[in-house]
């Protein structure tokens, strides 16, 4: 399955559907974003519970990212993700694995990790901090700024 | 106990050759319907001709009335074209060729929500701490003796308390609300903090959990009357509430332990399991 940028890549998708530790927003625009990238993908309701019943199929994906191709994982923490794969018996290398948090990132940041391989987002999913994420808010609030009228209506009303 | 099939029921929604491609709104729709239901889902593009393996019970797509050959190995599946159909009855059309097969959905009353520990192998040394404290038969050894989570569905929903015995901060629950826990990285501070001993025997307060249940039955009981025990089960009561919030243990994990009995067969039990898998390990020449 071949991702939009060309490369030889196979994404995975969690929708967290037991829990509600993932934003539902982030969740939904992610999904969004994958199903309008013109490409293939696997989704599956729950990894947690995909793990715990050792799902074949996750050992599918792992002998995957161990074969040469990339797995490109939105789910949540890097530690948990890797965790539940292990559990099932189906343990991810170090190499052709990345996975995007949607937990702490937004979605946009998310997208650009799984359909670019933005690797400053797939660092920041494991660190739990985005500098990226931190300046265009930054840039986003001043802009917000300059959007303000240039008086105000404690000023009119003098 | 709850018993897992081994695997999730998976949807194919197949939009390769023979197949028209769905608007990416509608695609969306459809994929977060089916997840929601609990289905996995394979958005396939490439192939001549859509395979299903892996679970795949199912294969939809829009075919307009051709629905294609599908390459499946073992078990039967069923096409479904998916032509001028909304979501919702592709979802429907899906439930029906489900059959018997066994679907654990979010939200349905008889759900199980996949709440259990998650072990990283990076950070955990095989201590069995985790094992000597657990009552649930969650956690057991693997051929070499290393821990491994035997029984994820014995776990109670909520209770992260073996998290908070283990010396390497190496156990995860994905779905708790806060890190380390929830595999947030592991700062300095966590590792270096005083580790929570919670003694066993605290929570052998057994015979005030029965205490209390017949307390909340019969409120008029003797022992009720008795202002130096109202002081003691007031104290305890302290005591367990202060466990509970110490080790995050949820009040109705507390209130469905077993007779003190059965604890104390239990932990003996676990600490056996516990202390043969660390000879065994020693034997095996690790550490």
């Amino acid at each position: 399955m071949t991702a939009p940028g060309g490369e030889n890549v196979r994404m995975l998708y969690c929708r967290c559907a037991f829990a509600r530790v993932v934003p539902d927003d982030v969740k939904a625009d992610v999904l969004a974003g994958l199903a309008a990238s013109g490409g293939g993908f696997e989704a599956v309701a729950d990894l947690c519970e995909m793990a715990a019943r050792r799902d074949p199929h996750l050992a599918d994906l792992a002998a995957l990212a161990g074969s040469g191709q990339t797995l490109r994982i939105a789910a949540c923490w890097p530690r948990a993700v890797r965790g539940l794969f292990h559990l099932a018996d189906a343990p991810l290398g170090e190499a052709g694995v990345e996975i995007l948090n949607m937990r702490t990132l937004p979605a946009e940041r998310v997208l650009d990790g799984m359909l670019r391989g933005d690797a400053a987002a797939v660092a920041a999913s494991a660190q739990g901090r985005d500098e990226e994420a931190a300046k265009q808010s930054a840039a986003g609030r001043i802009a917000a700024l300059g959007d303000l009228p240039a008086r105000t209506p404690l000023e009119d009303a003098r | 106990m709850t018993t897992l099939a081994a695997r999730q029921p998976r949807v194919v929604l197949y939009e390769g050759a023979g197949a028209e491609p769905l608007p990416a709104p509608e695609r969306a729709e459809l994929v977060a319907a089916l997840l929601d239901r609990g289905y996995s889902v394979t958005l396939a593009h490439e192939g001549a001709a859509p395979a299903a393996s892996g679970g795949a019970f199912v294969v939809v797509g829009r075919f307009a009335g051709r629905a294609p050959q599908v390459e499946a190995a073992g078990e039967p599946v069923t096409v479904h074209d998916a032509t001028g159909r909304s979501a919702a009855d592709v979802v429907t059309a899906v439930e029906g060729a489900r059959g018997a097969r066994p679907l654990n959905a979010p939200g349905a009353a008889d759900a199980w929500k996949p709440w259990f520990p998650v072990i990283d192998p990076a950070r955990c040394t095989n201590c069995m701490q985790c094992l000597s404290f657990c009552l649930f038969d969650v956690y057991g050894v693997d051929s070499e003796h290393r821990l491994r989570v035997e029984n994820p569905a014995n776990c109670k929903v909520n209770c992260p308390a073996c998290s908070r015995v283990c010396p390497d901060v190496a156990i995860i629950f994905p779905k708790y609300h806060a890190g380390p826990i929830d595999g947030a990285p592991v700062a300095e501070a966590d590792v270096g903090r005083e580790k929570m001993k919670i003694d066993i025997s605290a929570l052998l307060g057994g015979d005030l959990y029965a205490r209390l249940r017949e307390r909340s039955s019969e409120a008029k009981n003797r022992f009720s009357r008795e202002r130096s025990a109202d002081q003691a089960l007031a104290e305890r009561r302290r005591c367990l509430t202060k466990l509970a919030d110490a080790a995050a243990i949820p009040r109705e994990v507390l209130d469905a332990l077993p007779s003190p009995e059965e604890i104390q067969r239990k932990a003996a039990v676990a600490a056996e399991r516990a202390a043969a898998a660390l000879a065994g390990r020693a034997a095996a020449g690790e550490t």
